[in-house]
Parts: structure tokens; sequence; C-alpha cells
């Protein structure tokens, strides 16, 4: 049987273009399969690390949330009795003057311990013990 | 990522959360609520092991 190459005809061209695109595509893909991997690790990378649509007011259930307004103390995430609630945030108020901070902080590290983070002092519902000494101990903390 | 919501914060108090959590490395943003108090966020990135291209 003798084959013969068609002649260059539109429905031979159409033909030929359906089966071309996903040869051309398999092609490329395999060709630059390495290339293709490495650019969707590193958008799943950049998805997973930064701030895609991060919401920084949106409180997610694993966030501590404190509410410092003593009629509200039990909206927080942990709870605090209204006078604790008074007590961070005149501790957060004293921070904010001048020598407060170093004030504190030495304080907590004496009184507290050093294996302690400072903030875990200042808002921690176990500290609420400690918070009171600083009341009493501190100079100035007490309006 | 770790947040840390404080709400119906006075701005003098807001200053110092501001104070503790910058120094230790969180990042910090604050809004004004309906009630002219505050509402601040401490966030910091989980320390996370990112993979590492050859």
């Amino acid at each position: 049987m003798l084959w013969t190459i068609p002649g260059p005809t539109e429905a031979w061209a159409s033909i030929i273009g359906h089966v071309a695109w996903p040869s051309v595509t398999l092609f490329l893909i395999l060709r630059y399969k390495t290339f293709l991997r490495r650019y969707l690790t590193t958008i799943a990378d950049r998805l997973e690390t930064d701030h895609v649509k991060f919401g920084w007011f949106e409180v997610r259930a694993q966030d501590q949330v404190i509410v410092l307004d003593p009629a509200k103390a039990d909206k927080s995430s942990t709870s605090y009795d209204s006078d604790d609630v008074n007590r961070i945030e005149r501790m957060f108020e004293f921070i904010a003057d001048n020598g407060g901070f170093e004030a504190l902080r030495q304080w907590a590290a004496t009184a507290v311990g050093t294996g302690v983070d400072f903030d875990d002092f200042l808002t921690g519902p176990e500290y609420a013990t400690q918070r009171a000494k600083a009341f009493a101990e501190v100079k100035g903390l007490v309006e | 990522m770790t947040k840390k919501f404080f709400t119906s914060v006075s701005p003098k108090a807001a200053l110092g959360i501001r104070k503790v959590y910058e120094s230790e490395g969180y990042e910090v943003r604050v809004k004004t609520q309906d009630d002219g108090l505050l509402t601040v966020v401490a966030a910091k990135r989980s320390e996370e092991k990112r993979r590492v291209h050859a």
C-alpha cells in the first residue's frame, strides 16, 4: 500500500492543530519539570509564611484576648478578676512612663525569676498573685 | 503566627504594650474602638523551618 502525504488542506491543518497542543503542553511540562516544581514550592512557601490575606484584627480561635475593662473581665480568653485587670492595665501605663519598664522588669527578674517571660508575668492568669505583690513593692506603681 | 489581643485599652497603656511586645520581637498594631478606647494586637511569626533550595 502506498501512503501519500495529504495536501495542506484546511481540514488537515485543523486535525494537526488539535493533536499538537496536548503533545506540546506535555513536552513543555516534562522539559521544565524541575523549574515548575521549584516555582510551585516557592509559591506554597510564601502562602504559608507571608502575610497573605492576613487580617491584623481578625481573632482566630487560638489567639489570646485580654479585655482591659474590669466590667468585662470575663470576656477575656482566660479568666481574670476585675482587680487584676486594673493592675494589668496600670502596669502597662507604668511601663509607658520613663524608667517604668526597667523598674518593673528588674522587680520581676528578682521576685518572679528570670525563667519567666516578662510578658507572661504581665498577662498570665497564673501570675495574678505576683502582680498584686508588685503593686505593694514597686514604687510609683500605685497611682 | 502568634497573636495577642488587648481590647478596651487606654492610650497610655497601649504605649506600654507596644514597648513590651516590640522589645520581644512582636509587631504591634493599634486600632481605635467605637467607644474611643483602643484595641492593640501584638503578632509574631512562629519559628518555622523553611525549606532550603539547593
